[in-house]
Order: C-alpha cells, then structure tokens, then sequence
C-alpha cells in the first residue's frame, strides 16, 4: 500500500511522472481493448486515455514553456562498450508534439465512432489507433537514438497493421506490404547511421551527442568526422522512407487503401512528420553538405507531389501527393538551415492536413465514392465539411492570414536567403519551392471546384447532414487553421515575399480555372476572351501542365515505382537463380559425392569375383604397375 | 548428485519409465515426457536465477571417469567434467524450454510410441549434455549421442521422404564429427594437466597455451605444418566445418531445408531449435576457445561466409513454394548473423550473436509449431494452397503476426536485438580489432529488408485476402487453435516480446563470460600469431 501511494505520489508528484503517465496512458488502453466489446466502453476507454495524455501534455507544456527542460533516465542495457539507457527527454519541441498528436488523435477517435460503425473489428480498430499513439509518444520523447528507433518501427508496424485493416481488400494487403518494406529500406538507413555514430562518438544518447560534438568539436579526428558525415546521409534515408521524400515516396498514396482516419492521424499529420522530427532532433549532426543534399531533395520533392497531385482523381490520392507535397518543403526547410520554420509548418500542415483528410473521410462517409469526377455540388450536401475543407484548403494553399500562409512564407523566406548565399545550381531549390506554390493552388482550386461547386448529383441516403461526432473534429481541427502565427518569429524576412507568393498562388488559380473548371463545370458565363484565352492559352500552356504532369505521374508509377518494383521482381528472379544453384550445384554436388562413392562401391563390389585368377591377375598387374613405379624412380 | 548431474540425467528416468511400462499405458508416456522436461525447465530456470554473473564457471562437478594406464603412452585420463559459464547458461535454459515444448508437441504423434519417446528422453540428455560438458571427450561423447536419435526420430516418424532426409542428415554431420575424433585426440596428446602431468581432456587446460608440450601436435611453440599449413589452422578449419555444418552455414546448409520438411513437427522443433545452436556453441566454445590464432586468421573469411549466408539464406526463402522450407531458409539467414558477431571477436558482436542464438531458438520453435498447426489439420503447407486464413482462424493468425514480426526483426521483440548487436559488433571491428571491415555489417543489413519481404510476402499469400482453400473440406478441418497449443504459443510469444524489452535479461548473464573469451582470444591468438610469423619470416 505504501509503495502504491509512494507511485502514486512521482507519477502525480514530479513532471517525470506525468510524462511516463502520458506515455502509459495509450498503452493501458491498447492492453484493455483486448477484451472490451462493448462499444460505448471502447470509446470511453481510448478517448479517455488519450484526453488524460492531453492533459499531460498540456500540464508538459506549461512548465516547459519557459524554456525549462528536464529528462528522467534509467539504465536498461550494457553490452561490452555500449551502454544504452531507456531516456526521456521533455523540452518545448517535443511537448508541442505531444499536444499536436494528441489533439488530433481524439480527434480522429471521436470521428471514428461515427466512419467505423459498421465495423465487426471495431475495437481492434480503436486498439491499433491506441497503439500507434503510444508508440509515436514513445518516439517523441526518446532522448536515446537506439529507443527513438524502436518506436520508430512500432510506428511503421501500427501503421501495416491499419493500412491493411480491410485484410479482405487485396489492394490494401498489398499497400501494407508495399509500405513495410520501403520503410524497411530506410530502417536500414536509420540502423547504419546508429552503427555510424557509435562507431564514431560511441554514444547514441542525444544529450551525450551534442556535448561531445560540442565539447570536442575540433578534436574529433578526422576519420570519425567523415563517419558523422555519413551518418547523416544514413539517417537521411530514413527520413526518405518515412516522411515519404522523392524516390522513396511511392509507398504513401499506396496507403490511401486504410480506413480514411488513419490517413488522416497516421499519414498526414503524426507518424510521417516523424522524419522530419528526426531530422530537428539530430540537425547538430547535419553537415553542410548532407543539408544542402537534404534541401535539394526536399525541394524537389515539394514540386513533384504538387505535380502529380494536379492529375489525380481520387480524392484520397490528392491529398496524400499534398502530404508529399508539404513534407518535402519541411524536408527542405531542414537542408537550409532553418529547423524552426520546418517545425513551423508542420504544425501548421498536421491541423489543415489532418482536417482536410477528415472531411474527405466525411464525404466518403455521404456518398460512398472517392473519385472527385462523381462528385459536384456537394457543398449543399455537407455545408460543415465544405466550410471546413476551404478553410483547411486556404490553409494549405497558403492564402494569407491563414496558418499556412505563416509557415510557407517562413520557408520561403529563409529558402531565397539561402540560395542567394550559395547561388548557382542551388538556386533551382527556391524554384521548385515557388513553383511547388504555384501548383498547389492550382490542384487544390481543381479538386475543391470539382468537388462542391456545380450540380448536386442525386444521392440517396437517409442521412440529412453531418453526424455530430464528424462535424465536431472537423470544427476544431479547422479552427488550428486560423490561429496559428505568432508562433515563430523570422530569421531573414523579406517584404516582397508575400507579392511574389500571392501572385504564384494567384497563377495558379487562373490555370485552374481556365483548364478544368471552365471545360468541365462551366459556372460562370463565358466571355469571348476567356474562350480564346481558354483554346489557345490552357490548351496550350495547359496542355503542357497536363502532358508535364501526365509525364511525371509516368515517371512516378513507372520508373520510381517501377525501378523499386524492378528490384523488387531482381530479388525474386535471383531467388529464383539462388534456388537453382542450390539445387542443381550444391546440393546436386553433394548427391554427387554420394553417389559417386556408392558407385566407387558397386566397381570394387564387382572385382570381388571369388574366382582365384582373377585375384591372380589382379595381382600381376598390380606388382607390374609397382615394379615400373620404383624402377622409375632409379 | 549435483544440480547439473540432475539436469542432464534426470531423462534416464523417463527412458526407463517409458520402456517398463507396458504397451497399454502408451497415452501415459507423453505425460512422463512432459513431466521430466517440465522439471529441466524450473530446474534450469533455478540454475539460471542463482548464476553469479561476474563470475565464469559456475555449479561445477569434476570427477575421474576412465583412468588407463596405457603402457608407454602413459595414463589415459579422462574426467566428468561439468560445469555452467555465461555462454552456456542461457542455452541450457533455452534448450529445457525448447524441449517442453517439443514434448509438448509430441502429443501429435500417434505411432510407436515407446520407441518415440524413448529416444526423445536419450536425445534430451545427449542436448544437455553438450551444453554442459567441460571435458572434450565428454562432450565429443554427448555430441555423437545426440546424433543418433535424431537419425531414427527423422527417418521412422518423418514425412514421404524421410529416409533420403535422415540419411543425408547423418551423412553431413558425421562428416564433421569424424574429424573431431581426429583433431580431439591430437589435442589430447599435445596438453598436459598442470597439477598431475598427465595428458587431459579437459577443455580449460586446452583453452590456456601455457599446458601445451613443446613439442606437441597442436602446440603453439611447436609450429608444425601439414603442406606448408599450421597444424593449428588445419585442426581449427576442420572442426570449424564440423560446427558449420550443423550451424548450417552456406554451403554446408542443404541438409536442412530437406531435414526439416520431412521431419515430424517436434524434431524441427529440436533441429532448428537446438541443434544449430549446438553448432554456434561448439564455434565459440571450442574452435574460438581453443584456437584462438587460428580464429584471427579466419575470421574475415567467417564473417564474409555469415553474410553471404544472411543474404543467399534470404533469397531462398523468398523463393520458397512450402512454408515449412520457407522457415528452413530462414533459419539459414539468421545464423548467419550469428556467424558475423562471432567473427567479429568483439564483446558487442558475440554477445549479440548469443543473443541471436537464444532468441532464434525461441522463435524457431514458434514458427515450426505453428506451421505444425496447419499440417496437423490439413497435410498441407503449400503457401498457394491457403487464402484468407486470418478469416479462418484468426487467433492463429496473430500468433504467426507476432512470429514472423519477431523474426523480421521488429523493435520491441527479441530478434531485433540480437540482430542489431550482431552487426553492430561487426560494424565496430574495424575500429576495435580489424577483424572485418564495415562494409560487411552495411551488406548485411540488407537480409533485414529481404527478410521483411519474405515474410510479409507469405503473411500477404496465406494469411489475408479473401478466404480460398485448395480444398473445400478444409473450411471444417482448418479449426482455430487449441488449448494445449495455447499452452505452446503463449508462453513462446511471451518470452520473445519480453526479451525484447529487457534484452539485458540475457545480456547481464553472458557479459562477463564473453569478454573474458574475447580478452583472452586476442591475447593468446596473438602471441601465438606473432610467433608464428616470426618463424617464418
């Protein structure tokens, strides 16, 4: 009983406490929905578990708002020289995430009760969601790279295992699978950079790291230098994998087969953020070199998911090439120079994300299609969702006095202060960031218009309009999209940035318009302008978009996707290969000798004829055969 | 009688309760197996709780066994010698599990149960035995023993093919032990006991280079050569193959994929459960033990053997058409990383490889169990032949998830660990001691990525999609589990994701036995190497 209220008293007592109750609380409830069933009591317990690590998370950051930051750490193993201790760390970084993840966890829980009713695996479903905000906590307040690991994977497990819920679904059976294993290549990533630095520093504990590189900074030989420098690179590529950057991006739109709440919490606002996290928590490591690669492929990556999302038609595939989109301008963020603003936008694009994804997941509920082509005038359908999704839409556009539009000009900021310093070729990183603008607003234009505007279609359904535990998510993830500046203050601001960011996104919206908006809807009268404008200017330059963007898609699906799916189909054909010889070669060498003996056997058996002359004969020749050989040899 | 006397022993009282009993109380004799194992179990789990662990050998028991005197050769001394270090201790507990559960599994087979059983109990005390054995002669003597019931539990309560498989089983590893013999007796000639003088087994006196004659076969001053090779390096590679073959390292692994097929689900169970560790034991304990030099010299090559066997293991499961070869191959891929830490003769590398080794053992035996459970019902394991099953049975289902996860390597779970350590020891040995160079653990980890797709893949085949079975009649045959398998799996599964989150569970305990191993290794193998190359340059 006294050790009871002595537990009682550090969990309740010390902020150590309250963080390990934060982190407990999702896994209790993932262990008890084992054998819950009822489902009013499976949504009690996940959504109170997880409002208590809210609360937690909340009393977190009140104390850490002050710049105060603390970490707890216990011994958990000792191998030989390595020595890797279960740590947790709670600075204002980590505890915003905390609060990020859990918002909008309950969030996509109390959607799910209404999207998931007609579910038989219901609280399993609400166990895996449990789980995965267990172990992304997990992730978020590790302080020891090996732990940061760990639940780095359970992440990329919890998210297999809700990918492929539908386990009937072939299409999602093989997303999950798709999506393991290209996560498994950047684990690879993320193991070689552990090997790297304790190779080098012989500590993979964060705090250690950054006082060693900074206490011995210059004394750290050369050698070991270069294995940081490659740690970088190794850890890169598993921010490749998880924050789905160009090439390994593909497994992302793949995942769009789970249940719409898990895009919504795993694929858009927490888990695939978790590169991006990695890269803040490991960025005093970053090298110059390994960050001008990172903002490359980050900026590239911003371009081409707003590219291909400009030629999608499922509504789910739109918003997952945004996600690439977005992640890639985080990614970018990180590669020059400026950490903060990539946290920035990440917590601005984890609200409007998240919220878009949810009333997508809203309209899927209504009307049972994914395809925005099926779709027209559904905005008198579901008034809620339409206002909630051009808000979120403006957001992720960018438009000002939106979240968004804060974060992205943060970016694009210290993005153009970068390349100026380096100029050159990396001045095709700012391009792509302002082009990347440019298309966002064009698809999201594209789709949105598509989508709600025009005639409503004919639906029947009982339903008259939102069910209250869609509508109320959807509200207040939206509202994180109006208020959400004062958060970062900018390094290298620039007055003009606005105009220019305006004018793209405007461009953007005029493509759009003419190309698919005037051609398929036709809402407003056609003036004779718009008409040649319309023949001449988006047949032309649109053409060019489209057949750009249509190539690119190609690309995506046949050379990336394809060159992954190649290696893929190489390691099955030198299965194939490696079966063979181990059948024919080895193993048949093996029989060989088996064989060969048991013939050996058979010839000598044969010359055992029992008949006296023979053995005479036998025995002459072999005297004769004896004879010669010592004469030879005089 | 000591703890450990008891703990290899006790078995004989199962063999002979099993052959007094007459034929009609033949339901009792699973019982009586299941019983003594259950015994070694909480035995071994005592031994374990009560191991010191800054200490080496522990629960020692020596005795004379065969004292000769063999005229001008002297007296022939062979001793009972036993005894528990940090490297053996957690592969007695793991056999003693591995063996409750086979027993338990066992309760599948419904033919000549006398002879079964009889020769289950005499390969459970040869297992113990090896395990345990600190004199070479008695551990030559258990090994051997070992070998003989698997032939006949193989080749007489095997699938279709099971003579071809238990033949070639024995042919293989025979091979290995026939050198043994050899180099064995060599060692026995060239080492003398420090106290009596005599010529010894015992494998601590072979371990220290300070017993060996100076004119001895084997010994470090002596520098004899067999075709311009150290007699030493001939001795260490022959029994290195000996060990390999048993471990199974490519090429020496084909007997496995057809051993396990036609084996009945317990004896895969104990094959790939136990016997590839008693493979990995002998490398440690005996070529790394006593032929330290010979062990510097080669480990580039063994460490480049494992990675080759983690990566072509690999492929081969992904290849593979039957689940149960599937799981074969991939115990070849596993191995493999055990190969690598050893090589690596770095205290993070070879505990990681005793980590591998243990956790191996345990998810083995859940693998093999599980696709017992499908054969058991339906003779079939044709990965083409099931669709859906997770609809079927779903509580299988997430055993075989937990399974193949744990064995995929995922975090939290015990393969992980020792995969991680292994090629972490592996990646820190360039720096350390240069026995391999990094890019070995960067190839290496490439068997985690083909190992998650062999695996998923098969999870993806059998497991989801809609339900489609070769057969009709399978939907009544293919039941969910039952309790006695219960009783298997929770445990199993338990073990796993527990060791995976308090891997120093294994870790505390063979920390000191292992760095004392790799100190004295490299001490020995090097004086002795430099010696050697001095004379001959």
């Amino acid at each position: 009983m006294e050790q009871f209220t002595q537990l009682i008293s550090f969990v309740f007592g010390s902020a150590k406490g309250i963080a390990l109750l934060l982190l407990a609380a999702p896994l209790i409830s993932f262990v008890l929905l084992f054998f819950i069933k009822s489902r009013k009591l499976v949504n009690l317990v996940s959504i109170s578990s997880i409002s208590i690590s809210l609360l937690a998370a909340l009393y977190l950051l009140k104390i850490s708002v002050d710049g105060n930051t603390f970490s707890l750490s216990t011994p958990w193993l000792t191998v030989g020289n390595i020595h890797i201790d279960f740590s947790i760390h709670i600075d204002i970084v980590s505890v915003l995430m905390l609060t990020l993840v859990s918002i909008v966890a309950i969030m996509v829980l109390v959607f799910s009760t209404e999207y998931m009713r007609n579910e038989s695996r219901y609280s399993i479903f609400f166990g895996y969601i449990s789980l995965f905000v267990f172990a992304m906590f997990g992730l978020l307040i590790s302080r020891n790279l090996f732990w940061m690991y760990l639940f780095w994977e359970l992440v990329g497990f919890c998210s297999y295992l809700l990918i492929g819920f539908y386990t009937q679904k072939q299409s999602a059976i093989l997303a999950n699978k798709k999506a393991f294993i290209i996560n498994r290549i950047g684990d690879l990533g993320f193991l070689a950079g552990l090997m790297l630095l304790l190779s080098s520093l012989g500590t993979l504990d964060l705090y250690e790291l950054a006082t060693r590189i900074q206490e011995h900074g210059l004394f750290v030989s050369i050698a070991d230098q270069q294995l940081i420098h490659y740690a970088g690179y190794a850890f890169f590529i598993a921010v490749i994998a998880k924050s789905a950057q160009f090439p390994l991006h593909i497994w992302l739109p793949d995942a769009m087969e789970g249940p719409t709440p898990v895009s919504a919490l795993i694929h858009a606002a927490t888990m695939v953020i978790a590169g991006v996290y990695l890269l803040l928590q490991i960025y005093f490591l970053l090298d110059p070199t390994v960050l001008n690669f990172i903002a490359i492929i980050g900026s590239f990556t911003a371009f081409l998911g707003a590219f291909i999302a400009g030629r999608q038609y499922d509504l789910k595939k739109i918003l997952a090439y945004s996600t690439i989109s977005q992640l890639g301008y985080m990614v970018m963020a990180v590669g020059v120079a400026a950490p903060m603003a990539a946290f920035y936008h990440l917590y601005t694009h984890a609200f409007f994300k998240a919220a878009l994804f949810l009333a997508a997941g809203s309209i899927i509920h209504r009307i049972h299609t994914q395809d925005i082509r099926e779709m027209s005038g559904v905005r008198r359908l579901l008034p809620i969702t339409f206002v909630v999704y051009l808000i979120s839409a403006a957001a992720l556009v960018g438009i000002p006095f939106f979240s968004g539009f804060f974060s992205k000009e943060a970016i694009l900021n210290e993005t153009w202060h970068w390349a100026q310093l380096h100029g050159n070729i990396y001045l095709l990183v700012p391009f792509f960031a302002f082009a990347g603008v440019m298309l966002t607003a064009y698809y999201v234009f594209r789709h949105v218009s598509l989508m709600f505007f025009g005639e409503q279609k004919k639906i029947e359904s009982s339903i008259k309009k939102e069910h209250c535990a869609i509508s109320v998510p959807l509200i207040v993830l939206s509202t994180g999209s109006l208020f959400m500046y004062p958060l970062y203050e900018e390094v290298h601001e620039l007055a003009y940035m606005p105009y220019i960011t305006i004018s793209l996104m405007s461009i953007g919206f005029v493509f759009a318009y003419l190309l698919i908006y005037k051609k398929v809807v036709a809402l407003l009268p056609a003036t004779h302008l718009f008409n040649r404008l319309d023949t001449n200017v988006s047949s032309g330059l649109g053409n060019v978009v489209v057949y750009f963007a249509k190539y690119i898609s190609w690309f995506d699906q046949y050379i990336v996707d394809g060159f992954v799916n190649f290696l893929g189909n190489l390691g099955v054909v030198l299965s194939g290969v490696a079966a063979w010889l181990d059948k024919y070669i080895i193993d048949a060498s093996v029989n060989f000798i088996g064989n060969g003996t048991q013939k050996v056997g058979d010839i000598v058996r044969r010359s055992q004829t029992g008949k006296v002359q023979s053995y005479f004969a036998f025995s002459a020749l072999l005297l004769v055969v004896i004879i010669w050989f010592f004469m030879r040899g005089i | 009688m000591s703890l450990l006397s008891l703990l290899i022993f006790i078995p004989i009282v199962g063999m002979l309760l099993v052959a007094v009993l007459p034929k009609s109380y033949a339901p009792v004799y699973k019982f009586i197996t299941t019983g003594i194992a259950v015994f070694q179990v909480l035995l071994a789990g005592y031994l374990y709780a009560h191991f010191e662990k800054n200490a080496v050998f522990q629960f020692v028991e020596q005795t004379n066994w065969i004292h000769l005197n063999i005229g001008s050769l002297g007296d022939l001394q062979i001793d009972y010698f036993v005894g528990m270090d940090g490297i053996s201790a957690a592969l007695v507990l793991l056999s003693s599990i591995v063996m409750l559960m086979a027993s338990l599994s066992s309760f599948e087979i419904k033919e000549n149960l006398k002879g079964y059983f009889i020769l289950f109990n005499l390969m459970n005390l040869a297992i113990m035995g090896v395990f345990l054995s600190l004199d070479f002669f008695l551990f030559y003597v258990f090994y051997e023993l070992m070998l003989l019931p698997l032939y006949f539990l193989i080749g007489m309560w095997g699938g279709a093919n099971r003579e071809y498989a238990s033949i070639k089983f024995f042919l293989y590893t025979l091979f290995g032990s026939v050198f043994m013999l050899l180099v064995m007796v060599g060692l026995y000639f060239s080492v003398k006991d420090p106290i009596t003088g005599a010529h010894t087994f015992n494998m601590l006196h072979m371990m220290n280079p300070a017993n060996y004659q100076a004119d001895g076969f084997f010994s470090y001053a002596s520098n004899s050569q067999l075709y311009g090779i150290p007699t030493r390096f001939i001795a260490f590679i022959v029994l290195f193959i000996g060990f390999a073959i048993k471990v199974p390292m490519v090429p020496f692994h084909t007997w496995l994929p057809d051993a396990h097929v036609e084996a009945p689900t317990p004896i895969s169970i104990v094959l790939a459960g136990i016997l590839l560790k008693v493979g990995a034991y002998g490398i440690i304990r005996i070529c790394y033990g006593i032929f330290p030099d010979a062990a510097i010299h080669y480990s580039y090559y063994i460490g480049l053997m494992g990675m080759i066997s983690i990566i072509y293991g690999a492929l081969n499961a992904l290849n593979a058409k039957d689940l149960k070869r599937l799981i074969a191959y991939s115990s070849v891929s596993h191995m493999g990383f055990v190969l690598i830490g050893i090589a690596s003769l770095t205290t993070e590398g070879l505990n990681g490889a005793l980590y591998q080794l243990f956790s191996h053992g345990i998810l083995s035996t859940m693998l093999f169990f599980l696709v017992g459970v499908l054969y058991y019902r339906v003779q079939d394991r044709d990965l083409a032949n099931f669709r859906g099953l997770s609809l079927q049975m779903p509580k299988f289902t997430v055993f075989v998830v937990i399974a193949f996860f744990a064995s995929l390597g995922l975090p939290g779970m015990s393969g992980f660990i020792g995969e991680a350590f292994s090629l972490f020891g592996a990646f820190l040995s360039e720096s350390t001691n240069g026995m391999l160079p990094r890019w070995m653990a960067i190839v290496s980890t490439l068997g985690i990525v083909l190992g998650a797709a062999y695996f998923l893949w098969a999870l993806q085949r059998m497991f989801f999609g809609e339900k489609k079975f070769k057969d009709k009649s399978w939907e009544v045959a293919l039941k969910d589990l039952t309790f006695r398998e219960y009783l298997v799996l929770i445990p199993l599964a338990a073990i796993t994701i527990l060791l995976g989150i308090f891997p120093s569970y294994l870790f505390d305990w063979s920390n000191a036995s292992v760095s004392v191993l790799i100190n004295d290794a490299l001490v020995n193998g090097y004086i002795y190497l430099h010696q050697y190359f001095l004379i001959a340059s």
